[in-house]
């Protein structure tokens, strides 16, 4: 029995051996070197899903190396995020996420700060808004009733966020803004906001403007206003006010994605990647998928998406603190 | 194990839940029961089937047959470092390594030394690691492990 | 229509014949392989589809869905392993099943009753989808926090033989469920501060830990040598009699009925749905004490109900664009990359989509129940191979399982530990299935009973005053007090008698 362990001891040993005289321990050479893990800390089949597997999909093509798309949601994206830091500075393993991430770190779901704990390769801000929507049956017509009533019966009027995520900070800064006195409920994911809303066991939600839209067609949902990080209106939901244009001016919220690796990456890789995705931004396929989506991404230069990643990072430590979410 | 040792055993599990759960920070907003009432809830349960376990007759089943006799626990054991060492092999020296090297041991210890017929298991090994390897790798695009090593 | 006649006829044609054919025995065996299942199938495949058609697209993902979902028996059936979380009622029943030699009878059983579920659902689906679907709306927190109670109070009334083991196992599932990220607020509990601990235990690991490693070290210890030779005299058509099929009926009706509407609610699925059904059929039989030992009824209840929730979660899927489970999510993100927004104009809009989908469905669902029959003498060879091949294959598979799902080496520490913690549990011998379901059900219960209370200011009593909530909680405290009053009521009567 123990010779036989003995052996199996040696056999690990000894082929390891062998194959560690004949790895190839490179530099920062050509990135990728070989299957690329793209992180996402989102459920499978939501919004930023999808747009990480179209991402990683015209990575693919242009690159000729497998991305390899993992999703890891729980705790607001830490456990995600945390898996990169740690992880080989080789460029193959790269979060994907948007700004949100942020959000979490100010608000102490993670403690780890993107900006200053990892090498931002690249950052895309994205189109579209937010929707503040209500039921179908709902007695509001404008953002002005419904601050109203929550004024005369202070919290009763119950509104929908993902606590400690973006639509938390939107409702914060809506009231803030406004006075207004909700009652802010966690309600989940946009999916299970949608419930909620049109099932009428909340007043209301802020829900990404594309997937409100066609339950505002269907008669099931109105929209009130929208919210994005430009105080104008969305242009693809163009017959809806934006929160700003109707006086609160400060409700200016906006979502980015972004890629990030481990700290110590090389500032080689980082430029690689920046690359990579200037690529594929600029590819017709790639930009007619998020304008149907209703995404549309813009792609920053490596300096210019750390100079916007610090900024964002600024803002949202500010907000954080207004809204005493610290 | 008789019932009512297991009774105290989940009694006190029971009590080290609430005394973890104890340790929770209570930060709620509107009306929220907080994070603390829901593992709560479950070591109560523990401890109110721990006490009934201890309190009560249950009729026991005839079961006074010995769950594993003393070659099996041995048996047991051994199955189990092996699975140690292959989660271990794998952390460190990653799939290529650690599979089809494993995959050779664990064929022969189950085989036991009689039916181990060297030139098959490790004809076996490499093609289970290759198909595997195969089909995930390059068929399914997934990730193998890397191992720590390189 | 006839949009759905002309989508089933497209598909007659080579082209996506084929495809279907291949996408569903693809299925069908990632279904079987533990740690793998057809969900994985369809996230992994769906970068695969962005150039195709997108109705080609959405049939390959469909037929991989299907045959996943009826591919995860063989497993549970011939090795008392299951292939995914959604046949792991299976395996009590089927598993015995096998070691008596009725590995074909099982095998056929769990077959036909797959078929059944998809087909009559996807058919329900196509219909009555917009009639059903927004019944989806008018549930809120409070009703699934009392659907989840009444789920557990069914299996753990199930342990009558012992109660407070039964209780035991389902508060240990409990606790374990809290382990990490708290929901709401979002407090990593129980985690020691290990940062992988933070997200949970996954699920994948405890299924392969419990099942898999458990019994592979089990059956080792005990020196297992073969399993019995399986039956296969007698053996015409599917190997189930008949009279067992009309026997089952209102098992089968009411399992398909749980499976429906299981997968029908948002966010719950094919996992759950077996383990409710399986409980509640062993419940609701006139012989409860077969179940466990190789009752057919057992191996119906559960397959028929995880493939009704195939289609279950297509309707609120198609109706209102709201995921019914996990591998909807997955094929609403396909839809809006082909850059069709799901949604409740989806049946207006694109309703050719609509039908491919369903279509693809039912036609799947025939295919892989031809597939199967034809598999079925062949699939128990499987067991024919000596365990010194079979086992270390599995062993490996499971590992890659594990890791592939999780993308990280922790998980195997918590796939050993799950073994040790099985291996415990027998030894002790407290019961699985409370523990399992708990576990599923525990962060969804947490998660709406917190969401109840915040949602009203009205606090607890929601729960009790909005009707299908009240209904559900009562239905929970009959069930667990109904076999007690029986037998109280039996005693009485029979001592009246008596004198």
């Amino acid at each position: 029995m123990k010779r036989s362990f003995i052996t199996l001891l040696l056999a690990l040993v000894a082929f390891s051996l062998v194959a560690e005289g004949q790895s190839d321990k490179g530099s920062a050479a050509a990135w990728p070197k070989g299957s690329v893990q793209f992180v996402v800390p989102a459920k499978a089949g939501g919004g930023t899903d999808a747009a990480a597997r179209i991402i990683s999909k015209a990575l693919q093509e242009n690159l000729g190396k497998p991305f390899v798309v993992v999703n890891q949601p729980a705790g607001g994206g830490s456990v995600a995020a945390e898996q990169v830091r740690t992880a080989k500075p080789d460029g193959s393993t790269i979060l994907f996420y948007h700004t949100s991430l942020l959000a979490s770190y100010y608000a102490g779901l993670y403690d780890k700060s993107p900006l200053d704990e990892f090498t931002t390769c690249v950052v895309m801000p994205v189109g579209g808004s937010y929707a503040l929507c209500i039921g179908p049956d709902s007695p509001y017509n404008s953002v002005e009733d419904l601050v109203a009533a929550s004024k005369a019966s202070p919290d009763k009027i119950t509104l929908g966020v993902q606590l400690k995520g973006s639509s938390h900070f939107m409702a914060g800064l809506l009231t803030r803004d406004s006075g207004a006195r909700f009652r802010i409920v966690e309600a989940g994911s946009d999916a299970d906001k949608l419930v909620a809303v049109q099932g009428g066991q909340i007043d209301a939600a802020f829900i990404n403007t594309p997937g409100a839209l066609q339950y505002v067609e269907a008669g099931k949902m109105k929209i009130l206003a929208t919210i994005s990080g430009m105080p104008e209106r969305d242009s693809g939901a163009s017959n809806y006010p934006s929160l700003a244009e109707l006086g609160y001016e400060n409700t200016v919220y906006g979502l980015d994605f972004f890629i990030l690796g481990p700290k110590e990456m090389d500032s080689a890789i980082a430029e690689q990647i920046n690359a990579a995705f200037k690529d594929i931004l600029a590819d017709p396929e790639v930009i007619d998928q998020f304008a149907k989506m209703r995404m549309p991404l813009t792609y920053l230069g490596l300096d210019a998406s750390r100079k916007r990643l610090m900024e964002g990072d600024k803002k949202i430590g500010e907000t954080t603190e207004m809204l005493g979410l610290r | 194990m008789n019932d009512k040792r297991l009774g105290f055993i989940i009694l006190a599990l029971g009590i080290a839940g609430i005394l973890l759960t104890m340790q929770i920070p209570v930060k709620t907003f509107t009306d929220d029961p907080g994070p603390r009432v829901f593992p709560y809830l479950g070591s109560i349960i523990l401890v109110i089937s721990g006490l009934g376990l201890i309190l009560t007759r249950q009729k026991s089943t005839e079961d006074t047959e010995h769950f594993l006799t003393r070659e099996g626990w041995k048996r047991a054991g051994i199955m189990t470092l092996l699975f140690i060492i292959y989660s271990l092999a794998l952390k460190i020296v990653g799939f290529y390594i650690a599979t089809p090297v494993m995959v050779f041991f664990f064929y022969r210890q189950i085989a036991g030394p009689e039916k181990t017929v060297l030139l098959r298991g490790i004809i076996y090994s490499l093609v289970t690691f290759g198909a595997v390897y195969f089909v995930f790798s390059k068929v399914l695009n997934s990730f193998l492990p890397p191992g720590m090593i390189f | 229509m006839e949009m759905f006649l002309s989508s089933l006829f497209s598909l007659m044609s080579p082209g996506p014949f084929l495809l279907v054919l291949i996408a569903s025995a693809v299925g069908i065996v990632l279904g079987a392989i533990p740690g793998l299942s057809g969900g994985l199938g369809v996230a992994l495949m769906l970068p695969v589809t962005f150039g195709m058609d997108p109705h080609l697209g959405l049939a390959m993902l469909i037929s991989i869905w299907v045959g996943g979902v009826s591919g995860a028996m063989v497993g549970s059936i011939l090795l008392g392993i299951p292939g995914s979380p959604s046949a792991i009622a299976t395996c009590f029943d089927g598993y015995p099943m096998t070691k008596n030699g009725q590995a074909v009878k099982a095998l056929g059983a769990a077959i036909t009753a797959s078929f059944m579920g998809t087909f009559f659902s996807i058919l329900i689906a196509t219909f009555l989808s917009p009639v059903i679907a927004d019944l989806a709306l008018k549930l809120g927190p409070w009703e699934y926090f009392s659907l989840g109670f009444c789920a557990i109070a069914l299996v753990a009334a199930l342990s009558r033989e012992n109660v407070f083991k039964g209780l035991a196992a389902a508060a240990i599932g409990l606790l374990l469920s809290s382990v990490g990220f708290a929901p709401i607020d979002g407090f990593p509990r129980f985690a020691f501060g290990n940062y992988y601990l933070n997200g949970g235990f996954d699920l994948i690991s405890l299924m392969l830990g419990l099942f898999a490693i458990k019994q592979i070290v089990t059956d080792y210890a005990r020196g297992q040598k073969e399993l019995p030779p399986v039956d296969m005299r007698n053996i015409t058509g599917f190997g189930v009699s008949l009279k067992e099929y009309l026997e089952n009926a209102v098992n089968l009706v009411r399992s398909f009925l749980i499976g429906l509407w299981i997968g029908f609610l948002p966010g719950m699925g094919a996992a759950l749905s077996n383990m409710v059904a399986y409980a509640q059929a062993k419940s609701s039989s006139k012989h409860p004490e077969k179940f466990g030992k190789g009752c057919v009824d057992g191996v119906f209840a559960s397959e028929i109900s995880n493939n009704a929730s195939v289609g279950g979660s297509l309707i609120p899927m198609v109706a209102l664009g709201i995921p019914g489970d996990g591998t909807t999510a997955i094929l609403l993100g396909g839809l809006m990359i082909h850059g069709i927004q799901p949604g409740p104009l989806l049946f207006t809009n694109n309703p050719d989509i609509v039908f491919t989908l369903f279509a693809t469905a039912i036609f799947a669902a025939i295919l892989v129940l031809l597939q199967q029959y034809f598999g079925m003498r062949l699939f128990p060879m499987i067991l024919k191979i000596p365990y010194h091949y079979l086992y270390p294959v599995i062993i490996v598979l499971g590992f890659v399982g594990v890791y592939v799902s999780s993308s990280t080496t922790f998980n195997f520490v918590l796939l050993l530990a799950f073994a040790a913690l099985g291996f415990l549990m027998d030894m002790v011998k407290l019961p699985t299935s409370p523990f399992i379901l708990s576990f599923i059900l525990g962060p969804m219960l947490e998660l709406n009973m917190r969401k109840g209370f915040t949602y009203t200011d009205q606090g607890i009593w929601p729960f009790f005053t909005r009707p299908i909530s009240a209904l559900l909680l009562a239905s929970a405290v009959l069930s667990i007090v109904w076999p007690y009053i029986k037998d109280y009521l039996r005693k009485h009567h029979g001592s009246k008698v008596n004198r």
